[in-house]
């Protein structure tokens, strides 16, 4: 579904390295878990695969369409959702859907239906009609998922989903996660926290200072520590043995 | 901490916001260059065309002065100069007006003072001098060349200078706070109705209507000095009808006679205009210590409305550019800044072309008796276009397509559209707002006592001038838009590319108009409009490729 190459990406002008040299591969009907400390490059890979930055080098492909060279139509293949929403906010929601789907070209039934099922699934039917300004966080989290779920593609690419959702808006977006790759879909997310990652991936990658650290399964990752680890030991074994790295 | 102290701290914090905003990442030179090539151009076209009409009234003013025999008092040239200070205080009622809704009542950083320990008063104070700052800026910047022409012209004695930069710097706060004695209950009582981005709107077209009745009652006042019998009156030794026309406004009076009264009768009426000036400050500052939160955060509450029952779905399916259009439209009259500054223009020009076209105005006087001798038909069409064509290329929703969109800019890169496809319903909403503007500009011209041949025709060129306007103004903002803005006034009002744009399309409106009026030696009046017209349009078509080519580059990270 996705294919990362040779990925780097600087900053400030050659100063700030925020991803250096990443390849990821993410299969059809994964979930997969990007996980990293605060700074280590998500977010900036994040754009990258979603299109909203340019790469410096390396390339990036979804379902097959290489992004530089076919942007618009790789676009179509992907729902994005980023870490801060400041886009939109002087439409209501529903506005905000009727826009996607008219960009995205949803027609017929599945317009009505799409937006009534995520309006009910995101508990936002009350709100609908009131701008998104005078959305709280999570609210704002939701309309914005519900947006990128309402095209139904085939990837779709979420930075830090779970900052600020309740509980049980969490667990409806990890149902509804598990419920997009049911359908050979897939899922690119990033977290810090860890818990999350564990008990919902397929597979994570993890990155540390714009490399990525380790990448596979969680018995595979496993390998790196005890057989038993939990997430946060095999993250931290992964990270340490990356200073000792540094340090020989 | 005390009041004093407080509200130095919050002015000086006010202060850093404003240098500080905007320049945000690596400073580029070729910008500044433009920021200084851009400001030098506006100093001297304003400073040109003041100089080119106040100094001929000035010196038709001493040519009667001379001829006077009651000496001592006023002068015609003083009222003269009297009228200019009462048009600046007009521009600083109107602009003043909207800056006051940006900064101190629209402002986003409200809801964060309000979490401090402050007075209230004090928050609104600090907001409030930066509107005067703004305001003295833009009153000297205006009053400077016409002070400069009137010595040049009329000649004045030393002291002159002290007295005008003691009027100068009061100037602007009578206007001012009068507009903040209005705004500050009609925020509160309309800051939580839904359609408050048109009601912000509305209250700025109610300020331009007090432009337009301080206008016609200045055009009323200039033509009794000049076009009744104010020869007949200055030879019989009477001079009592200039005090009292300026007298229509007291203020103005104590003002004029402020600057230009001899001895005692000078301090008097300064004495009288700072005690109406600190009068109205007083009570801004009072009713602000009572209710500046109130009026300033009612909007911040989002008005909802009641949960429907069942919610109403947008059943049909929009093509591309017709999404992005309406979103365009929705996003601009759903902020009262956005909506404010970009339809404005479009309301006060015809509004003043019709108050001047109609009786009552020394204009109406000028247009019949240009009826009456006949002005040549391509002066007169270039004239008129000239107008239509400044009315187009005041556009700050064009100038800021891009910025406007803020930090979620990243939101419209990952959407699937071409950087053509992205601009083209912008644009056309763009395009909407310059033709109306035209449009009605020049129903209001229609009024005029003049060919309504000619008045079409000009408007024909106009509605051409108005795509290449429009799209020449939106070039700077896709090439750099500027996102990290914190609240609307400074995506839109503050931000540089909406100066910017607006000087790109003003060099281009007098070489359109230039080759136009060439045409007119050697072919009729309507092939030279149809030669604009098709300039203007192959302009548009250029200036939107360029368009497409920078936002392809902007948009690509
Ligand atoms: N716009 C930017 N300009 C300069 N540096 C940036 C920018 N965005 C991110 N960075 C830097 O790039 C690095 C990675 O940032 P980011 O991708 O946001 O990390 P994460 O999402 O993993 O927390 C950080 O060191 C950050 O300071
Ligand atoms: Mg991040």
């Amino acid at each position: 579904m996705v294919e990362i190459k040779g990925l780097t990406k600087t900053y400030a002008g050659g100063r700030t390295r925020a991803v250096d040299g990443l390849d990821l591969e993410v299969k059809d009907g994964e979930i997969f878990g990007f996980i990293g400390p605060n700074g280590a490059g998500k977010t900036t890979t994040i754009k990258m695969i979603a299109g909203v930055l340019r790469p410096d080098t390396g390339s990036v492909r979804i379902a097959g369409v290489d992004m530089s060279a076919e942007p618009v139509r790789a676009k179509r293949n992907l729902g994005y959702v980023p870490d801060t929403h400041d886009a939109f906010d002087k439409l209501t929601g529903i506005e905000y859907l009727g826009f996607i789907a008219d960009v995205y070209g949803v027609d017929g039934p599945e317009r009505k239906e799409g937006m009534e099922k995520y309006l009910r699934l995101f508990d936002l039917q009350s709100a609908a009609r009131d701008s998104i300004k005078s959305y709280s966080h999570g609210m704002r989290q939701k309309i914005m998922l519900a947006g990128a779920l309402l095209h139904n593609p085939p990837l779709w690419i979420l930075d830090e989903p779970m900052t600020g959702l309740d509980p049980a808006s969490a667990l409806l977006l990890k149902e509804a996660m598990r419920e997009h790759c049911r359908s050979g879909h897939s899922v690119f997310f990033s977290t810090h926290v860890l818990d999350v990652a564990e008990r919902l991936c397929h597979r994570i990658g993890i990155i540390l200072g714009g490399k990525l650290a380790a990448v596979g399964t969680l018995e595979e990752l496993r390998a790196n520590a005890a057989a038993d680890a939990t997430l946060e030991q095999v993250f931290f074994s992964v990270a340490d043995k990356q200073t000792e790295g540094a340090r020989l | 901490m005390s009041a004093g102290r407080e509200y130095f701290l919050l002015l000086l914090l006010q202060i850093k916001l404003r240098v500080r905003s905007g320049s945000a990442g690596k400073p580029r030179p070729l910008h500044t260059f433009a920021v200084g090539l851009a400001v030098v151009y506006m100093v001297v076209a304003v400073s040109f065309l003041e100089v080119f009409m106040l100094g001929p009234l000035f010196t038709a003013a001493k040519t009667l002065d001379d001829m006077a025999l009651q000496a001592g008092g006023l002068t015609l040239a003083n009222a003269l100069f009297g009228y200019a200070l009462f048009l600046v205080m007009a521009m600083c009622l109107v602009l003043g007006t909207v800056t006051l809704l940006s900064i101190v009542f629209f402002a986003k950083d409200t809801e964060v003072f309000a979490a401090f320990p402050l007075r209230q008063g004090n928050v609104f104070a600090s907001k409030f001098t930066i509107c005067y700052l703004a305001e003295l800026g833009f009153s000297l910047f205006l009053l400077a060349p016409a002070a400069g022409t009137y010595a040049h012209y009329v000649g004045v004695p030393g002291s002159f200078w002290p007295r005008l930069a003691f009027a100068a710097l009061l100037l602007p706060v009578l206007p001012l706070a009068f507009a903040a004695l209005v705004a500050l209950p009609l925020t509160a009582v309309f800051g939580r109705m839904r359609r408050r981005g048109l009601v912000g709107a509305a209250a700025g077209m109610l300020a331009v209507a007090a432009l337009v009745a301080g206008q016609m009652w200045f055009s009323a006042s200039l033509s009794r000095l000049f076009l009744g019998d104010a020869l007949l009156e200055l030879l019989n030794g009477n001079k009592g009808f200039i005090t009292s026309s300026l007298g229509a406004f007291p203020p103005l009076l104590w003002l004029t006679r402020a600057v230009f009264d001899g001895g005692l009768g000078a301090l008097g009426a300064a004495a009288l205009y700072v005690a109406v000036t600190v009068a109205a400050l007083l009570c801004a500052l009072a009713v602000s210590r009572a209710g500046y939160y109130k009026a300033a955060l009612a909007h911040a509450e989002a008005a909802k409305r009641r949960a429907a029952a069942a919610v109403f779905l947008p059943a049909a399916k929009r093509s591309v550019t017709k999404a992005v259009f309406v979103k365009e439209w929705k996003s601009l009259l759903r902020s009262p800044v956005f909506a404010l500054n970009s339809l404005t223009g479009v309301v006060v020009f015809p509004v003043m072309i019709a108050v001047s076209a109609v009786g009552g105005s020394s204009y109406a006087v000028v247009f019949e008796q240009l009826a009456q001798y006949g002005v040549p038909e391509p002066m007169l069409w270039m004239t008129l276009s000239a107008v239509l064509g400044f009315v187009a290329s005041i556009n700050p929703a064009a100038s800021t397509v891009f910025s406007r969109e803020g930090r979620g800019l990243d939101q419209i890169r990952a959407l699937p559209l071409t950087p053509a496809e992205q601009l083209r319903g912008r644009m056309l909403c763009f395009h909407s707002i310059g033709v109306g503007g035209v449009l009605l500009s020049f129903a209001a011209m229609l009024l005029m006592p003049l060919d309504k041949g000619i008045i079409a025709l000009s408007a024909f060129t106009g509605l051409g001038i108005s795509f290449a306007a429009t799209e020449i103004s939106a070039v700077p903002d896709c090439a750099a838009p500027k996102t990290r803005w914190s609240s609307d006034t400074e995506a839109m009002k503050q931000n540089f590319n909406s100066l910017l744009g607006m000087i790109y399309a003003f060099a281009m409106l007098p070489l359109l108009l230039g080759l136009g009026y060439t045409v007119t030696f050697f072919a009729p009046l309507e092939l030279a409009a149809c030669a604009v017209v098709l300039l203007s349009l192959a302009a548009a078509r250029g200036a939107r490729a360029w368009n497409v080519w920078l936002t392809a580059k902007m948009l690509d990270g």
